[in-house]
């Protein structure tokens, strides 16, 4: 497969189907250039190419969430973007959440509530709730349901996911 | 699953998105929601994606008398507009429940009319609210109103090249009011049957009524008879849903047959008109 490279000046990518194109991703604050073909998607580029594997890939068409990652500050689903379409971005992973040896309040209060169980859906679950809480505003349990309806989990159970986000935003930041 | 190999272009501006549009086999992504998928599943194989999603067309402009909303305005951004919210509750209604949070963070306005999906909940206000889109191509400017812009599923009057820019939703006046209502398979998150209604009333009745069904047939629809009956002032509104949809023949669902499917459309009608009617004399939204 060539290998070529071809940006077009001022921003404007162009890239033939068979070409590697150069894609610009701030990820958890650092920056990387990564060589990808158009139809790579951008999950399989943050697992594969930066090794950033906490992004899980689960159902692998947009319906379970496993795959959540922030791209401008936005809870999507890495599994139904291009990375192409992330050119410039500034993404944020479950390995950009919390501190070394330091994790955030939310993830502490899914510890505390016993909200994972095998953790597949963990770091999807967290990368949603943390858009969810992001503003602080209390939300009821239902609010929080629907708020995560975009996330599976297949062994937990939802209880003690929804437990675990009104104990983070009841302890605030 | 990996989609089959694509050209991608990203476009900086309206004439680079023609012209690239302008080459066989190519297709317009914005955020890529239902795109990505069909990509993913190769039911689509576009020689080459020209992604407009870097595009300035994502502002939400309320005027005398029509709201201005860009085609690339994510369902996010409208469940969240304090205008839409406050003068065109069935589009926030319909942001509020589509898809999912990740997804409303990427889908758009313009990519839900462009895909033309007959079970999209954007369809029902469409009609209810009278929408139109403005679209601009290389041959120039046109307006399209919703009624007119979807021919079947997956296709629309639009032409290869041509790009819906804006969605133009009149305001509502004094003694209206609108609802959005639907029921949902809460696995696919999809509408088994979503309904806008938009009444106008005098003295408190109503006077003139739309009603837009979107996810029981083949393309979306309005309930004339059911309009003309409420603004009659008759009563009895689900029996006169349920007659008129007796007419309709749902597009099959795998597991939920037609007949429950034609009640939960008159059922659904009933609130969303009773919905509109509260809100339109300006007491708390008729709902159960």
């Amino acid at each position: 497969m060539a290998q070529d490279l071809e940006r077009a000046g001022g921003g404007g990518l162009v890239a033939s189907a068979t070409t590697f194109t150069a894609v610009e991703l701030t990820v958890n604050g650092r920056p990387h250039v990564v060589q990808v073909e158009p139809r790579a998607l951008l999950v399989h580029v943050l697992r594969e190419q930066l090794a950033l594997t906490g992004t899980k890939i689960g159902c692998d068409s947009g319906r379970c969430g496993a795959c959540t990652v922030h791209l401008a500050g936005r809870a999507v689903k890495s599994c139904t973007l291009l990375a192409v379409q992330a050119d410039g971005a500034e993404i944020t992973t479950i390995e950009g959440v919390g501190a070394r040896h330091e994790l955030d309040r939310l993830q502490r209060a899914f510890v505390e509530e016993h909200a994972l169980q095998c953790g597949y859906c963990t770091p999807g679950m967290i990368m949603s709730a943390l858009e969810l809480v992001a503003d602080g505003e209390p939300l009821s349990d239902e609010e929080i349901a629907s708020g995560l309806s975009g996330n599976l989990c297949r062994c937990t159970g939802y209880a003690s996911i929804v437990r675990a986000v009104r104990r983070a935003l009841a302890q605030g930041s | 699953m990996i989609p089959a190999p694509f050209a991608y272009r990203r476009a900086r501006s309206l004439g680079e998105a023609f012209d690239a549009l302008g080459e066989p086999g190519a297709l317009a992504i914005a955020g890529g929601q239902a795109l990505v998928a069909q990509l993913k599943r190769r039911a689509i194989r576009p020689r080459c994606l020209v992604d407009i999603g870097g595009l300035e067309l994502g502002a939400i402009e309320a005027g005398e008398e029509s709201v201005r909303i860009g085609a690339l305005t994510t369902w996010a951004e409208i469940g969240r507009s304090p205008a839409i919210r406050r003068g065109l509750a069935p589009l926030a209604e319909a942001a509020a429940v589509q898809g999912d949070r990740q997804v409303r963070n990427r889908a758009t306005i313009g990519g839900a009319l462009a895909l033309a999906d007959p079970a999209s909940d954007v369809w029902a206000s469409a009609l209810a609210l009278d929408l139109s889109v403005a679209t601009e191509s290389r041959s120039g400017r046109r307006t399209v109103s919703a009624d007119q812009l979807m021919l079947g599923p997956g296709e629309t009057v639009l032409d290869p090249g041509e790009l819906i820019v804006s969605v133009h939703t009149p305001k509502l006046g004094a003694g209206s009011g609108a609802a959005y209502r639907s029921i949902r398979d809460p696995a696919s998150h999809y509408p088994l049957v979503g309904v806008a209604a938009r009444v106008t009333t005098t003295r408190g009745e109503p006077c003139d009524v739309r009603i837009g069904v979107t996810a029981l047939g083949r393309v979306p629809f309005r309930l004339t008879d059911v309009e003309a009956a409420v603004a009659r002032g008759g009563s009895r509104l689900r029996d006169a849903a349920g007659e008129a949809l007796g007419r309709v023949e749902p597009v099959p669902h795998a597991t939920i047959d037609s007949d429950y499917r034609r009640h939960l459309g008159a059922v659904t009608c009933e609130r969303a008109v009773l919905a509109a009617i509260a809100s339109a004399r300006g007491g708390a939204a008729g709902d159960d």
